[in-house]
């Protein structure tokens, strides 16, 4: 099954954003709880 | 963790509201390097002992600093996607009391200890980093800014306990807005009105 551009593109946001959230968050037990 | 539960939660209520995944795929994200180095940068800090080892207004602390000014640069640059102010605003509490208190995020040895971040029957030292993350043990009356430090205790219904601080939550409820701004359908319907208006024009 060949997955489009736009779902790896979309992969590519998500995974920007929550490193975005991950980096600006600074919980203790960083970075995932 | 807040940050892994805020996007997990808004998925699910962006599919609810007739959400597309692809939709995501359809943003302009600008400079998203920049959040890899950062993130790569803090990963290194936090976990490889050669560049991590160092406290207060040493190299490390500045390093963490310095990748929180590269998330500047980056959500400057993406400003006009929905929810990046909030993740932006999240970013300016945390970054304000990490550099008040010496390049680490405060905690005090109470609440690092209910966690069990501590090394069990050893004596606490404070300005010690507290092992595996950003944080720094310091006493609530030594610490600047203090209520924007790492106070809040996840609730017992959650099941990993975790602490985190006002720009921890803030910048959670902006990776909410985000996910929300560009899955649900109100800005697909957004951008084909202006399609069509552009379409109109010319």
């Amino acid at each position: 099954m060949r997955i489009s551009k736009v779902y790896w593109q979309a992969v590519f946001v998500v995974l920007s954003l929550i490193s975005l959230a991950l980096s600006i968050g600074a919980e203790a037990s960083w970075p995932g709880g | 963790m807040i940050h892994i539960l805020a996007l997990a939660i808004s998925l699910f209520v962006a599919f609810a509201r007739g959400g597309k995944f692809r939709n995501l795929g359809s943003i302009n994200f600008r400079l998203g390097w920049l959040i890899l180095i950062a993130f790569g940068l803090q990963v290194a800090i936090v976990y490889l002992p050669q560049l991590g080892a160092g406290g207060r207004y040493e190299l490390p602390a500045v390093l963490i600093i310095l990748s929180y000014l590269l998330l500047v640069a980056c959500i400057i640059a993406n400003r006009e996607i929905g929810g990046m102010k909030l993740l932006g605003l999240g970013l300016a509490l945390n970054l304000l009391v990490i550099a008040a208190n010496g390049g680490f995020m405060p905690i005090s040895p109470e609440i690092a200890g209910d966690l069990g971040l501590l090394p069990q029957g050893s004596e606490v030292e404070l300005g010690t980093r507290v092992a595996r993350s950003k944080d720094i043990l310091l006493q609530p009356g030594q610490t600047a800014l203090w209520i924007l430090s790492d106070i809040f205790l996840t609730s017992r219904y959650v099941p990993i306990k975790s602490v985190f601080s006002i720009g921890d939550l803030v910048s959670a409820l902006g990776l909410f807005m985000t996910i929300q701004w560009a899955m649900t359908p109100d800005r697909e319907a957004r951008r084909e009105s202006s399609s069509g208006a552009a379409s109109a024009l010319s």
